[in-house]
């Protein structure tokens, strides 16, 4: 059962994410202008069925899962904090547009 | 309103911060070595080794234990698990006297090791504070509550706690980048900081908030803990008739389906007496919650006898808050999560209390000769925050290098321990600011890092030994003390590096004048 809670964790990673950039001032640094308005409404919704994914898996895992999960969701909002401080190159790829 | 409510939010954040910050900084820094308190129990006692059946270690304590201390009344054995190597044991002589041990399992006998406080010592240490009872325990409850209330009135008077999430800007350095890291660090763990402040007040409930008790028991304090533990009631007075003990095995294996898990506790009643009784706990591995939950039986016949209720509803949600603080549910992983999350505990509470004299240093008429106030906070911050770590592994330097004869070994440890936050106070109040950051963050680099060639050097526990044998808790241990190592080197080189901010304007002006 924490196996879940640990497998929420990278789910609110992307969470984490995925709202981090729909705010103009991460946007700014990983791609150099804000967010447009389109993309933030995709990346707000996104944040939230993930978050709502998370905490669902967190929850079938019992509350040993709740707590891993809990716990590993803030050592994934420090990943990406830390990302976005050191390496926001990374996130750009997110970002890059698809080849079609 | 809301600008008030902020205001006086944040004064409360910053005087709460500030007056409880350096206890509580000690309490979370030894409550995060208390995650893996049990491994640093095994690192030492090198003799012990990784792997024991705990059922078969617990028949040879009982069997050691009944030809040992043939004049005990009672005696109780904690059994080994994935984590635990030792056995605790105690005993109550029938003059009124006390025995304490820790036994191998793979013999049944006291380890040959020193003594040592191990890692109980910060287990104590993070709840008592090595004073007597109850003040320690007073002080860590009230050092909760406070923390608590400032973890609160910090997210209060944080007005773009969402927006602010992500942002931390060292490049800005100065007050911005600790306030920006202050702010990181609480926000990743807020939870955690939550409910280890809420539930270590539980923890200590008897005695920060004992009036619940009292009112129902009156004094009798007895009959709480009986009460507690109903499965132990009416037991019966030692009837002077000596007796064969039953075999432990089988009635091992009867609580082991009775309660539903493996048993983590022996407790014996009378022992080699016709009026035996041995009581089984089971272990809390795996499960969130930590009820009293155990199975009493005849111990000349092996009868089962009794077995634990379940809770009412109080004790059931105390047992959910205290096993959610104690974590002796958690697997490996999830302890590697309570370390990180009591790391960055440690962290918010350092830049905090940095912060502080970040943001007035600039208001200073005269930084270089601060008013009296001022000085005492840098001096206890140093203290503080770097004492504490130096205190650490002062200790494991103290386990490998004190003489193994030394009488009372494990509260020399002690001393030495407290010895070291005080030297590093009067350091810290002898030299320059900023020199003495740097200075103790060079030798906690240095401490740390060479305690796994020390431990290798004196007969202790050896990194590459460890390796071969594939006792990974071990290496682990002596990987996570070099990781420190290395943090404290980057600490020093950084504050090595930091320029003291210039004073504003307008204070060296009002210096000139």
């Amino acid at each position: 059962m924490e196996l879940l809670g640990f497998v929420s964790a990278p789910l609110a990673f992307a969470a984490f994410i995925s709202a981090a950039l729909s705010m103009d001032r991460h946007h700014r640094q990983v791609t150099g202008h804000a967010c447009p308005a389109e993309r933030r409404a995709r990346l707000r919704l996104s944040s939230k069925a993930l978050f709502v994914l998370a905490i669902l898996v967190g929850v079938i895992g019992g509350g040993v899962g709740l707590v891993a999960g809990i716990l590993g969701a803030g050592l994934a909002a420090g990943a990406v904090v830390t990302t976005l401080t050191v390496r926001p190159a990374l996130l750009a790829r997110l970002l890059a547009p698809r080849a079609s | 309103m809301n600008g008030g409510l902020r205001a006086s939010m944040s004064w409360l954040h910053t005087w709460t911060g500030l007056i409880c910050g350096w206890l509580v900084f000690a309490i979370f820094a030894t409550g995060t070595a208390t995650v893996f308190r049990h491994e640093i129990e095994a690192w030492t006692r090198p003799s012990l080794s990784a792997r024991s059946d705990p059922a078969v270690g617990l028949q040879r304590a009982y069997d050691h234990l009944l030809v040992a201390a043939p004049q005990a009344t009672l005696f109780g054995v904690q059994a080994t698990n994935g984590q635990e190597r030792d056995m605790l044991a105690f005993w109550s002589n029938l003059d009124g006297t006390y025995g304490q041990a820790d036994l191998d399992p793979a013999t049944g006998a006291p380890a040959v090791d020193p003594p040592t406080g191990g890692g109980e010592m910060f287990y104590r240490f993070h709840f008592e504070l090595m004073a007597p009872y109850p003040f320690g325990r007073l002080a860590a409850c009230l050092a909760a509550a406070f923390f608590a209330s400032a973890v609160v009135s910090g997210v209060i008077t944080h007005k773009r706690i969402f927006s602010d999430f992500f942002t931390f800007r060292p490049e800005k350095g100065g007050q911005r980048a600790w306030l920006d890291g202050h702010n990181v660090l609480g926000a990743l763990a807020l939870p955690f900081h939550l409910f280890i402040a809420l539930t270590g007040i539980v923890t200590l409930a008897t005695t920060f908030m004992p009036f619940g008790m009292t009112g129902a028991y009156g004094q009798d304090a007895a009959a709480f803990y009986a009460d507690s533990a109903p499965e132990t009631r009416g037991m019966p007075e030692r009837a002077g008739k000596p007796a064969v003990m039953a075999p432990l095995a089988p009635m091992i294996a009867t609580a082991e389906r009775e309660l539903g898990g493996k048993v983590g506790r022996l407790t014996v009643n009378n022992p080699g007496d016709a009026s035996a009784r041995v009581s089984l706990h089971r272990d809390n591995q795996g499960r969130l919650s930590r009820p009293v939950s155990g199975a009493v039986f005849d111990g000349v016949s092996g009868r089962l006898l009794a077995v634990s209720p379940p809770p009412g509803p109080a004790m059931a949600t105390n047992d959910l808050l205290y096993g959610l603080h104690m974590a002796e549910f958690a697997g490996p992983a999830l302890r590697w999560l309570y370390f990180f999350a009591g790391l960055s505990g440690c962290g918010l509470i350092a830049s905090g209390l940095v912060l502080w004299t970040v943001s007035r240093r600039r208001k200073l008429a005269n930084p270089a000769k601060p008013y009296f106030g001022f000085r005492l906070v840098e001096v206890m911050n140093v203290g503080a925050v770097m004492g504490l770590p130096l205190a650490i592994a002062g200790f494991f330097w103290a386990d490998r290098l004190l003489p193994a004869g030394l009488a009372d070994r494990p509260a020399v440890e002690g001393r030495i321990f407290l010895a070291t936050i005080a030297a590093t106070i009067v350091y810290s109040a002898l030299r320059p600011q900023k020199r003495a950051w740097t200075e103790t963050a060079w030798l906690a680099a240095f401490a740390f890092a060479a305690i796994p060639l020390l431990s290798a050097a004196t007969g202790g526990r050896n990194l590459a030994a460890s390796l071969a044998a594939g006792d990974w808790a071990m290496v682990a241990l002596d990987l996570t003390l070099v990781a420190l190592g290395g943090g404290f080197l980057f600490m020093a080189r950084r504050a090595g590096r930091v320029a003291a901010p210039a004073p504003r304007r307008a204070a060296r002006t009002a210096a000139a004048e």
